[in-house]
């Protein structure tokens, strides 16, 4: 005997079941079951991973939803089971699909199909064909007899319901609904009984009355367990969930299971319920009949990977809709020769010929594999954005390509950067070719629309993204259910941040900074649960959302091969992750909005409208030196990829000469690279302190563009390639392997016994197998990483050359991870003039201006103000100059709170005459202004005649008192904008002796030194020892500067490492390279809360932005900071 | 009215698990007819113990011990495959 189960939630039946796919079939294996199925809620949510799993496993599997369905006049009918039909070509599961898409048409958060449209699929009918009508979309001619999908209902059912409350009559009548409307042969009545003690929900009575009920109507019944978690010890974790969807704490939720037996249990269990569900309610049936029907629909649902989903088999957009009517392949060699010309204008004889037997070996694969509309689609693509007068770049392996160069795909030429095409595609590589474009992130959704428009809706969608449970939405779901207190729950909420919920107990015993929270764990049982309970919930699904920059494209089959649901957008999106596209042969396109590829069109914009200068970035000349020299200095603040302090440091340290060097150091800003010490041993190679050590002559060639430190997949490509003659493509599979143990015999093997017959001796042969075993999956491809400095150079080409453009860029698009102050302190170090906000000049985004001393100016934007409204501000863009205060307020019509902050920050300076003396004047009269402004007709000018603000003598505004201007742009804007905020402090720092940012590079090594400044970032990057180390960014006003703190010092600082906003730190300097300096910390203080002892005035500011903390240090440390000042 | 007993006793079952009869007392209790298994939750989240079950198992039996008196027992299998004689149905 066996059983298979048919109605089985995974975690992907968000807040509701609780065990992933894979763990079920995986369990389902382990009872010998033949079959499995996957039924989660509205939706095929984890559909590709059961199949692969069942793959793997050897299972049938089977596929269907558990989806609402309600009747035509919109009256609810309960929830079924819909379960696809194999073996059909695709009908049954195509069927399926559409049934989910059509639930979820509405929009609804609570998807449901009507039970009209469910018949109309479940007969195989398409969505558009009425029933009745001549051609079925099935394939074969008998499909049009049988149905396509098998309907279960069960105890969710209007039938199970009523069954359950003993009203047989009418229970019999609400089937009846179902026979007439469904065609014959897809009903079936579900059987479950989750032994509840008897009277109860769940209990056999209910179950055996159903049994009845079906012999009586002569219907099929099946028995399954609803399935909601794999083992008995999981329905802790169901609990939580119907708490979390019931939004209330478990002792008030009314419907949790009366017992926890929904798991999925093996045979020998099942058989025990079916024999007490057949015994107790004598039936005609006994439990063989009952497992033997469940059997026989498992059988007929038993999906065919291949012939039913199109398991592995990609699908391209059909070629007429890309404007190809010939053969594809023909099309394709045509616009990639043409391509030869435009792309290599002036290259040699020898150079060309390199590239077109690059081109044709890379078209071979191509041909091979059979992708030609694969390419030709992505060069549409990029056409089409390009067309939109959208900054487009390539990323990814794709970029190894010479064909995608010569189709303008990609913009980095492949060659003379040593990037291989088999790192991106070879007929050895299994999986589909993934070219990713990044575009300005400010335009992608036009592009998106852009798209469905030219594929057409049928053929594209966008691609989702599962968004599981972190620590914090863990905590807080595991709080509310246990009926915490909400201050409490918050309260550990917040520190949360730094680890996943699976490590809370771990990170509780290991972070100083958790310290507390851990004391109060161990005092308190319902404490101790809330840990046990947050572990449980981590990486559950919560919900899909829009994937930030996957689109699917296929061919009209898009629609049968995957469910679709509402984006954010009002795309249809993909219930598919990006791991289920290779395997359901969907090809997706990632087209990644990036803020610096908006930022850079914004500068380039910028200095068109002030000078008439129309900049090409993408053909700039990437050898310009000033570009170099801005990298080095380490101010790289803005530039992408190197601004973080990390990169600061390591550009400081390898001080980049060309654009391979770019390449180069991005690449070894990763963590493999960094793991595996690959920057130091690169460094020490570069600055001649360690000989490079090439291995042997043969691979030289590969390895001295990184001194012989193997950085790049591609060099270990090209040195498996080497040693063993394994050709390229094989050797791009090997590097994969290399992460994984049980491959690593093998490859030694072939290493050893291949590599002397080439020429290397055993001393090489050990070296290159020692590299090869240590690189394991580290490192990054070159393509990346080369992809990657392109940007990285054009940005740093605009900061050097128009840097008042370019920080305008960045300020109206953040792209980077510093706050738009540091962006503004650094515009100030540039010697920018900063333009004030001003109603008369400011616009929606941030401007340049020439000013007339020669120097362009950034003006402050009106988006910064906060608390305006978006239609205020555009009214203030619309009107502006305002020709009186009236004026102003006439047009704008602003709220009482808007009027207010833009006279205190200074924005209304125009109508007093720019004279900031007389800004309690002006904030008065904006107060007294209190009736209600006149509504003037937009467009018409307002009558009132200039009636300037009168001169109000001894008149204070409170809210200005004592404060200085930077304090008030802080409160308004979060924007220094007339000084710098540390600017206060200065006197206090020369008075201690803090060492100013910009003079920490002139200090030796090891000198102890005080440094201070208003925290700017925090970071605590994954460290080579395991140990936690974390990086703080302090900005004093005349830079930034970089401290690191160790385990010790944290321990002695405790949670004001992450909390200290304003902060002064002790420690002493580490310099490595000519511009590289940190400072290792060894105590902080905050300093706005510096100890009486030391005596001095800090001069309070009136505003303290973000979440600094008042510690009062005790007498001791205060001393020790005086020793070290004086 | 059911009367709560809780007292630990030994069960003879069957292969399949189902309780046969059970000793209470001196006494031999014969099961008869087919007895009824079934869960009852607890509220783990107010109790102390162990997360691995948030339900008991309990078996409702019809037996007697002396073929005459027939009485309803629930019988409470503990997790470590003890059975205590949970309730007593008059």
């Amino acid at each position: 005997m066996s059983f298979t189960h048919l109605h089985v939630h995974s975690g992907f039946s968000a807040h509701y079941g609780t065990t992933s796919p894979e763990r079920l079939v995986q369990l389902a294996h382990s009872h010998s079951a033949p079959a499995l199925a996957l039924t989660d809620r509205d939706g095929l949510y984890g559909a590709v991973k059961h199949i692969g799993a069942c793959i793997q496993a050897g299972l049938a599997p089977v596929l269907g939803v558990d989806l609402a369905v309600h009747h035509d006049d919109g009256a609810p009918l309960g929830r079924v089971v819909v379960l696809a039909h194999g073996h059909l070509g695709g009908a049954g599961y195509a069927a399926l699909c559409r049934v989910v898409s059509a639930a979820h048409a509405a929009g609804s958060k609570h998807p449901s199909i009507s039970r009209t449209e469910l018949a109309r699929h479940a007969a195989g009918w398409g969505a558009d064909d009425p029933p009745g009508a001549s051609s079925p979309t099935a394939s074969s001619s008998d499909a049009a007899h049988s149905p396509v999908l098998s309907v279960l209902l069960g105890p969710a059912s209007d039938v199970g319901k009523l069954v359950e409350r003993r009203q047989l009559a009418a229970a019999k009548n609400a089937l009846s609904g179902w026979v007439r409307t469904m065609p014959a042969g897809s009903l079936n009545l579900e059987v479950v009984c989750h032994l509840a003690e008897p009277g109860q929900p769940g209990s056999v009575t209910p179950a055996t009355r159903m049994l009845g009920l079906a012999e009586a109507v002569s219907l099929p019944a099946v028995l399954t367990n609803a399935v909601r978690y794999g083992q008995p010890q999981e329905a802790v974790t169901a609990d939580v969930a119907d708490s979390t969807r019931a939004l209330l704490p478990l002792d008030e939720v009314v419907e949790l299971d009366p017992t926890g037996q929904a798991w999925l249990k093996p045979d020998t269990e099942m058989l025990k319920v079916a024999r007490m569900v057949v015994t107790v309610g004598d039936h005609q049936r006994n439990a063989g009949d009952l497992l033997g029907a469940t059997e026989r629909l498992a059988e007929c649902c038993a999906l065919d990977p291949v012939s039913d989903l199109g398991w592995g088999q990609p699908k391209m957009p059909e070629a007429s809709v890309i404007g190809i009517t010939g053969d594809p392949m023909t099309a394709l060699w045509e616009r990639a020769r043409s391509g030869i010309d435009h792309h290599y204008p002036r290259a040699s004889p020898s150079m060309r010929r390199k590239v077109e037997e690059r081109l044709a070996h890379e078209m071979a694969t191509v041909e091979h594999l059979g992708f030609p509309s694969y390419f030709l689609t992505v060069a549409r693509v990029a056409d089409i954005i390009r067309s939109m007068g959208i900054r487009i770049q390539a990323r990814g392996s794709g970029v190894g390509s010479v064909l995608n160069y010569l189709l303008g795909t990609s913009g980095v030429e492949p060659l003379s950067n040593g990037l291989l095409w088999e790192r991106f595609l070879s007929p050895e590589r299994l999986s589909l070719p993934d070219i990713d474009l990044d575009v300005e992130s400010a335009r992608r959704h036009e592009i998106y629309h852009r798209l469905f428009q030219e594929f057409g809706d049928q053929r594209v969608c966008l691609m989702s993204m599962t968004n599981t449970y972190r620590s914090r939405g863990a905590v807080r779901d595991a709080g509310l259910a246990l009926g915490l207190p909400e201050e409490q729950i918050d309260r550990i909420a917040k520190e949360l941040w730094r680890f996943d919920a699976k490590q809370f107990r771990q990170a509780l015993e290991e972070k100083p900074e958790l310290e507390e929270i851990a004391q109060e764990v161990r005092g308190s049982q319902q404490l101790d649960l809330l840990v046990e309970l947050t572990q449980r919930l981590d990486s559950l699904p919560r919900h899909i959302s829009m994937h930030p920059c996957g689109v699917i494209l296929s061919n009209t089959s898009l629609l049968e091969r995957t469910p679709v649901q509402h984006s954010g957008l009002g795309l249809p999106m993909s219930q598919f992750d990006k791991h289920d596209m290779d395997p359901m042969g969907l090809i997706k396109l990632d087209i990644l909005g990036v803020r610096m590829q908006s930022s850079m069109a914004f500068a380039v914009e910028e200095i068109r409208r002030n000078t008439g200068e129309r900049i090409d970035l993408d053909r700039i000349p990437l050898d310009d030196e000033p570009t170099f020299q801005t990298i080095r200095t380490t101010h790289t603040l803005g530039i992408f990829q190197v601004e973080s302090p990390g990169q600061m440091e390591l550009v400081g340290k390898l001080q980049p000469e060309k654009f391979n060097d770019l390449t180069v150091d991005i690449s070894l800003f990763r963590p493999g690279p960094m793991k595996n010490n690959m920057p130091q041993h690169y460094l020490a190679a570069r600055h001649g302190y360690a000989r490079p050590d090439y291995i042997h002559p043969r691979l030289k060639p590969f390895l001295w563009e990184t001194k012989g430190v193997v950085v790049f997949h591609e060099q270990v490509m090209q040195i498996l390639d080497q040693v063993t003659g394994c050709g390229l493509g094989k050797a791009d599979v090997y590097r994969r392997w290399l992460g994984k143990p049980e491959k690593m015999p093998f490859i030694q093997d072939l290493v050893y016994s291949k590599g002397p017959e080439r020429g290397f001796d055993p001393a090489a042969l050990h070296k290159v197998w020692m590299i090869l075993e240590g690189f394991g999956s580290f490192g990054f491809a070159k393509a990346h990483g080369a992809a990657f400095a392109l940007p990285t150079y054009q940005s740093a080409w605009l900061k050097t050359h128009h840097p008042a453009e370019f920080l305008a860029g960045l300020l109206t698009h953040d792209p980077g991870m510093w706050p738009k102050d540091l962006l503004v302190a650094e515009a100030r170090r540039l010697g920018i003039p900063l333009l004030p906000m001003d109603v008369q000049h400011s616009g929606l985004e941030y401007a340049t201006h020439p000013l007339p001393d020669g120097r362009t100016g950034i003006r402050m934007a009106l988006g910064e103000l906060m608390g305006s409204t978006e239609a205020e501000r555009e009214r203030i863009a619309e009107f502006q100059p305002f020709r009186t205060l009236h004026d102003f307020r006439d047009q704008v019509r602003p709220r009482r709170t808007t009027f207010q902050n833009l006279a205190r920050v200074g924005a209304l300076d125009a109508f007093i005459g720019y004279d900031r003396s007389r800004r309690h004047d002006l904030l008065t009269y904006v107060r007294s202004m209190s009736a209600p402004a006149e509504h003037v007709p937009r467009h018409q000018l307002s009558l009132d005649f200039a009636v300037p603000v009168p001169v109000l003598d001894g008149v204070t505004a409170l809210d200005l008192h004592g404060q200085r201007q930077v304090d008030l742009e802080l409160q308004q804007l979060g924007l220094g904008v007339s000084e710098h905020q540390m600017q206060r402090f200065h006197p206090l720092f020369r008075r201690l002796g803090v060492v100013p940012a910009k003079n920490l590079v002139d200090l030796p090594n090891g000198s102890e030194v005080l440094i201070a400044g208003v925290r700017r970032a925090t970071n605590t990057p994954p460290m080579r020892s395991g140990q936690r180390v974390v990086f703080v960014s302090l900005d004093d006003g005349t830079g930034v500067s970089n401290t690191v703190f160790f385990p010790d010092a944290q321990e002695r600082i405790k949670n004001k490492v992450f909390r200290t906003n304003y902060m002064l730190v002790r420690g002493v300097t580490k310099r490595e390279g000519a511009r590289g300096i940190s400072v290792v910390g060894s105590m902080a203080w905050d300093l706005l809360a510096l100890p009486d002892a030391m005596g001095q005035q800090v001069p309070s500011p009136a505003v303290v932005v973000g979440p600094a903390t008042h510690h009062n240090d005790d007498a001791r440390t205060g001393a020790e900071v005086i020793r070290l000042a004086v | 009215m059911p009367t709560m007993i809780d007292q630990p006793i030994s069960v003879a079952v069957a292969p399949d698990g189902e309780p046969r009869s059970f000793m209470w007392g001196p006494y031999e209790y014969e099961v008869v007819g087919v007895p009824q298994a079934f869960f009852r939750r607890r509220k783990w989240w107010r109790e102390a113990g162990d997360l691995a079950r948030i339900d008991q198992e309990l078996w409702r039996v019809e037996a007697s011990c002396d073929s005459a008196e027939f009485r309803l027992y629930d019988l409470l299998r503990r997790p470590d495959g003890g059975w205590a004689l949970y309730v007593q149905w008059e």
